[in-house]
């Protein structure tokens, strides 16, 4: 599903955050936001999921404004992973994922077929059937991150949001959870819009990219025309150079920064 | 394996039942209690003496655990209990205000804590609340809502110095002289607010996972955790307007019951509601047996049993 938003601007405690925001994230392909510490992007992707209400602007998922669809409708459409989470210390893989079965809930009953069929698919594309009934708590970090983000994916989303998605993970697992992102989005044509830090994934996993800067879009677009060593200077103030890598992949590398009053 | 482990809480429940009703000044036998008795005192006494007591022992065992339950998710602090979040000293001032300064109080006692209750929900509340709860900020604004309830509950005291004999009995929680009466005033808050908390307990699992990620499952954290807040409000007010401010059963018991049974509340709320009542249908039975004929009130006892747990419950977890 398609999911636009326009005009959004946001104040938060008094601070303007986002100005006159207008960005249209497209069905079925993979969007990174990229900018500096700060710049909103955390900001946008939790106004277009509702977690912060008080904005101005309108966010639309193909056309219907999210805010009269309803928490619960919402939440069978849409799925995000945010940083701040917990699980109480006896939850098991199987117990978080099958929260992601909320949303379809009845009244009366337990699990449909249908909900069992969510929470096993969820298991396999994450590759955490083996670990089904251990504690989250006793996982890794890689595999925490899959356990969460199999949670989101019981919801059975069209749109999926990620919030930082592959922090505080090492390398191998960084690139084990954004193949799984991938995954999702060849396999059910997901349209996945991802707050990402690293440049070069952004560049290499996403089909669009937005930059976020000083409240506003700085540039959106195909990943290999706009993220530019220009374009590196300009958000960042960094000296960057790009070249290729073994696989034939443009990589970025920074140097040095541009302005260095510190 | 858990099934087996509610049944056990289950039958101490059961054992907690009989055994208040066999033991106290006069001795009534189990078979007596099944075949009937001949003797019409120790009916009477068995009648409208030990049974109404021991099921008020139960419903408030009931009430307390229950609404420490949903706390402890609601606040997502484990230290959550009605009485350390100020709901219980909310509930005991307008209690012994009503007490002290209305004859024939006993009409008023209820409605009045339970208004006392919810306003100190929800002063802790609206001083807790900053772009969503956060818990350190629940703990130290009911530290500072109790000290300044229980500073107008100290000045009553000393306006009222002549009934306050009354007024200490009733803060330090117990069971003496409760009758059918007050069973008539429990039976409706405990049974509809188990039916509410019950229904709530996928809600409550989710509201466990924070407050981002159950809005991203469809929760409308705010509006639950209102909801749920007010059921734990009425379950606490009603045990505290008929047996005083009986402290620590709302926070030991959800918390033992977790350590038995996890954290999954479609388990751990019917045996947070059946350990509760057996640990104050036990409570009292020793209470009032221990020091025979002198009766403890229970409050005192439970205080003693609960701080130590409490403090192991803290050297073990935190």
């Amino acid at each position: 599903m398609n999911l636009s938003a326009e005009n959004i601007s946001v104040r938060l405690g008094g601070k303007e955050i986002l100005r006159n925001v207008n960005c249209n994230f497209l069905s079925g392909k993979k969007t990174a936001i990229i900018g500096p510490n700060g710049a909103g992007k955390s900001t946008l992707l939790k106004i277009l999921c509702l977690l912060i209400k008080n904005f101005s602007g309108n966010v639309k998922i193909d056309g219907i404004d999210i805010r009269t669809l309803g928490r619960n409708n919402l939440a069978r459409i849409m799925a995000i992973l945010p940083q701040e989470r917990d699980a109480p210390h006896d939850t098991t893989v199987k117990q978080l994922i099958s929260f992601g079965r909320f949303p379809y809930r009845k009244f009366f009953g337990g699990n449909s077929s249908e909900d069992d069929a969510a929470i096993k698919n969820a298991l396999e594309i994450t590759k955490l059937t083996d670990f089904a009934n251990r504690q989250v708590i006793s996982l890794s970090g890689g595999e925490k991150q899959r356990a969460w983000l199999a949670m989101t994916l019981a919801q059975r989303p069209k749109i999926l949001l990620l919030d930082e998605p592959t922090t505080y993970l090492d390398i191998s697992h960084q690139l084990e959870v954004m193949d799984i992102i991938s995954d999702v989005n060849k396999k059910f044509s997901t349209t996945i819009i991802m707050v990402l830090h690293d440049i070069n994934h952004a560049r290499l996993f996403s089909d669009q990219i937005l930059i976020i800067k000083d409240k506003k879009v700085f540039a959106a677009g195909n990943p290999k025309k706009i993220l530019s060593a220009q374009t590196l200077s300009d958000i960042f103030n960094v000296e960057a150079d790009i070249f290729k890598n073994s696989a034939g992949d443009e990589i970025i590398f920074p140097i040095r920064r541009t302005n260095s009053e510190f | 394996m858990k099934t087996i482990k509610l049944s056990l809480i289950f039958a101490a429940t059961v054992a907690g039942f009989f055994l208040s009703l066999i033991n106290g000044s006069v001795e009534i036998s189990s078979a007596q209690i099944f075949f009937g008795i001949e003797d019409e005192t120790k009916r009477q006494i068995l009648e409208n003496i030990r049974l109404p007591r021991t099921i008020v022992a139960i419903l408030v065992g009931v009430n307390l655990s229950l609404s420490g339950a949903i706390l402890q998710a609601v606040m997502k602090n484990p230290l959550a209990d009605p009485h350390i979040i100020g709901i219980s000293s909310g509930a005991g001032l307008f209690g012994i205000f009503v007490m002290m300064v209305v004859d024939d109080a006993g009409a008023f006692m209820t409605p009045a804590a339970f208004v006392g209750a919810m306003l100190a929900a929800a002063l802790i509340y609206l001083l807790a609340w900053k772009d969503g709860i956060r818990p350190i900020r629940v703990i130290l604004a009911g530290v500072a809502v109790s000290a300044f309830l229980g500073a107008g509950i100290s000045a009553l005291l000393i306006f009222y110095s002549d009934k306050v004999h009354g007024a200490l009995l009733w803060m330090v929680g117990g069971l003496s002289a409760r009758s059918w009466q007050h069973v008539e005033i429990l039976l409706p808050y405990s049974i509809a607010g188990t039916i509410a908390t019950f229904l709530a307990a996928r809600h409550l699992n989710v509201l466990q996972l924070g407050d981002e990620v159950a809005t991203g499952l469809g929760l409308r954290v705010n509006l639950v955790r209102t909801i749920l807040t007010t059921i734990a409000a009425l379950l606490a007010a009603s045990a505290v307007c008929v047996v005083g401010l009986l402290g620590f059963v709302g926070l030991i018991v959800p918390h033992t019951a977790r350590l038995i049974l996890g954290s999954d509340y479609r388990l751990l709320l019917p045996g947070a509601a059946l350990l509760g009542a057996a640990v104050v249908t036990i409570s009292d039975t020793f209470a009032r047996t221990i020091f025979a004929p002198t009766e403890l009130p229970v409050g005192i006892l439970m205080a003693m049993l609960g701080a130590p747990f409490f403090l192991y419950l803290l050297r073990k977890e935190l």
